[in-house]
């Protein structure tokens, strides 16, 4: 979280943003399920200007063996950017950041799958960001669920994910990557909007206590209205679009 | 190879034999190539092949380097790849592999062999500053032929880039506000032959690949002529299976030049 | 048509009752989808289901599997699943196959392609049964010469050095039908 200087004018006397967006206003989501042929299930989104790609195998055997669990299934998953993904080249080996949401964004999806039904096998997520933006991780995330939900892996809930912050002293939905650089905090909220359980919640900068609850609470109903788009994403390809 | 592949390999040579393949193509016919660029904007350049069912994202990336100490007066250029795990159940994630490695040395090769790329034009100081471009391959899905897909998306996204301008001020590069586009002197064009028994076929999908004895890839320029090759594959190639596959990457490539040439940034 | 994702609410536990697969109470009272389909209600006894649409290709109970044996050890074999009812599958997992209470010293070998009937999960385990008439092998090779055999009463013969083996054999061997190609 920067609060860096910056001419950026971040909200104007109108309360419209730096992209054009007002306070409450998600970027422009697209969602599509079952994109790749040779996994068992497959999602892309644009959210903003992140374009990711998510792959799921499994249930299947794990190897190396040790890592096996005899009572449940396990979750894996990688989270990777491409070298063209940012601004400078990216070397292709996992980073440290890369290697944090990944943990981040499987510890977020444990709580919606149910693989208890699959001892000694392993469900794997992997996440290709092919351009990055502010909040990749919650776009990632919302790929990632409705992934899994492509592959037919039994879950209690999708798990939607957006992010609320504060920018010149206001609370805004979905900090994009100007307003996470030059603004004042960043929380990136995971959460089954069925069940009302937050299963990722992150903060850089600095809320008080009011500001922190209203920042859930944005970042809740912004994932409210995601949670439709990943549904109608998953009705289009089983249904193709042919119910209500 | 497995005994399911061994039982595979005996259906398509039966199919051969009759001469068809599994997916009804002609020996000499590659898959419908479809093309799609500029779809990373944070990328100078940036393309999309799908070659039947495998699918390669390029992207390219330029920035101001240090030149390699025995080549000061021109610019750099490197090509990588990556088959992603989602491309493919088989692939784990980690550093690449030896088959890998080749790919990406392979597709590098016809691209620099060509001399697609006047790389003499990309310097910004002799020894000391020059230009650098880097072509990164990201395999989203597997079918076989990746040398051919990732070919021609690393060439159609340079094609369809744009080059940033640096001026040196003080020894340092400083960008300045207007764009060029890389100085491009032919259009390479890679075709695979995969040679399964006495058969040669061009553009071999997944199980023509697991099950081919050879193979050969052959890029070659604008004036039709043989740039760079490279044979793989356990099997051998006689002499004369040679000049007829250098004919046919000549031919099959000249058609699939045309595609590529719809993508070519001009000023 | 009544279409469900996860977490969807079905109905609270007091108006229908449901022991299907594709359902879980959430522990408030509401029975919710586990995924995508439609919701299936019988009024008559108060139960409810959900048809799945995306599917997970692990076997059921009864499935016909193909696969090649990874393992034999002293009264069992290990079977890595490649197609689930001739269709292939994209995640393997293996299966076990109890050899034991056969009269036979080989029911197959490593490297064998060997059709079997899934019994189902115990212990976390697929387990699968080789005494089913489609179940056996399919495909296998002289293990001396590795040249082609030939069935004979019990097991196979080799074509190429006449070396005789025991098999459990499937009356499908030598049937390549459930190879698909692109």
């Amino acid at each position: 979280m920067g609060g860096a200087k910056t001419d950026i004018i971040l909200l104007n006397e109108s309360d419209i943003r730096c992209d054009g967006r007002k306070i409450d206003e998600l970027r422009k989501i697209i969602i599509k399920a079952g994109v790749l042929q040779n996994a068992n299930g497959s999602s892309y989104i644009e959210f903003g200007n992140n374009k990711i790609l998510v792959g799921v195998f499994g249930p299947r055997d794990v190897h190396p063996k040790h890592l096996a669990n005899t009572n449940t299934g396990i979750l894996r998953c990688r989270y990777h950017m491409s070298p063209f993904s940012v601004d400078e080249r990216k070397n292709p080996a996992p980073s440290r950041r890369e290697i944090e949401i990944s943990k981040v964004i499987k510890e977020a999806l444990e709580p919606s799958v149910i693989l208890k039904k699959f001892p000694r096998t392993v469900v794997d997520i992997f996440i290709e960001v092919l351009q990055a933006d502010g909040g990749s991780r919650c776009a990632a995330l919302n790929a990632a669920s409705v992934a899994l939900a492509d592959a037919g892996i039994p879950m209690r809930d999708l798990v939607s994910a957006c992010a609320a912050g504060k920018i010149a002293n206001s609370i805004v939905l979905d900090v994009n990557n100007e307003e996470d650089q030059f603004g004042q905090a960043d929380m990136p909220v995971g959460y089954m909007p069925n069940l009302e359980k937050i299963t990722l919640i992150q903060l850089d900068g600095i809320l008080t206590h009011n500001e922190y609850a209203t920042c859930i609470d944005v970042a809740i109903q912004g994932c409210k209205t995601i949670y439709q788009i990943q549904k109608k994403a998953l009705i289009d390809k089983f249904f193709q679009g042919d119910i209500k | 190879m497995t005994i399911l592949d061994e039982l595979k390999k005996h259906k398509i040579l039966e199919l051969l034999k009759n001469e068809k393949r599994i997916d009804g193509r002609n020996f000499l016919e590659p898959r419908s190539i479809l093309i799609e660029t500029d779809l990373i904007q944070k990328a100078n350049g940036s393309a999309r092949v799908d070659l039947g069912y495998t699918s390669v994202i390029a992207g390219v990336k330029i920035q101001p380097d240090k030149p390699f100490p025995d080549l000061g007066d021109k610019g750099i250029f490197i090509c990588t790849a990556e088959i992603l795990p989602l491309a493919h159940p088989d692939i784990e994630p980690g550093p690449p592999g030896e088959d890998v490695i080749e790919l990406a040395r392979v597709v590098d090769r016809g691209i620099r062999e060509t001399n697609m790329i006047d790389l003499s034009k990309l310097v910004l100081e002799k020894d000391k500053s020059v230009i650098g471009i880097f072509v990164d391959n990201c395999i989203t899905d597997y079918d076989g032929n990746l040398f051919d897909a990732c070919s021609y998306a690393a060439t159609a996204a340079i094609l369809s880039s744009d080059l940033p301008v640096w001026e040196l001020k003080n020894d340092q590069p400083v960008l300045l506000d207007k764009r060029s586009i890389i100085p491009i002197s032919t259009i390479p064009v890679s075709v695979t032959v995969g040679l399964i028994d006495s058969y040669l076929i061009v553009d071999p999908n997944a199980d023509e690949w697991k099950c081919m004895d050879a193979r050969i890839t052959i890029t070659s320029n604008s004036e039709g002529n043989v740039c760079a090759l490279q044979k793989g594959g356990y099997g051998s190639f006689t002499y004369d299976q040679l000049l007829e596959c250098s004919k046919i990457a000549i031919s099959v490539g000249s058609k699939i030049r045309k595609i590529l040439k719809q993508h070519k940034k001009s000023k | 048509m009544n279409v469900v994702c996860p977490g969807d609410k079905l109905s609270c536990i007091e108006e229908y009752e449901s022991n299907d697969n594709n359902t879980f109470d959430d522990n408030n009272g509401i029975i919710r989808s586990t995924t995508i389909g439609t919701k299936c209600i019988n009024k008559k006894d108060h139960t409810l289901k959900v048809k799945s649409i995306s599917n997970i290709s692990l076997p059921k109970m009864d499935d016909v599997v193909i696969g090649v044996v990874v393992s034999v050890v002293s009264s069992m074999i290990i079977v890595s699943i490649e197609y689930v009812n001739n269709n292939k599958v994209n995640s393997k997992i293996e299966c076990v196959c109890s050899t034991r209470g056969t009269h036979k010293k080989t029911m197959a070998l490593v490297d064998d392609v060997i059709a079997l009937k899934i019994l189902g999960y115990k212990n976390g385990t697929i387990h699968a049964s080789i005494n089913d008439p489609d179940a056996g092998v399919l495909f296998t090779r002289c293990k001396k010469c590795s040249g082609d055999v030939i069935t004979i009463k019990d097991g196979i013969k080799c074509i190429n050095c006449t070396w005789m083996d025991d098999r459990k054999i499937s009356r499908n061997f030598g049937n390549t039908g459930f190879i698909k190609l692109s």
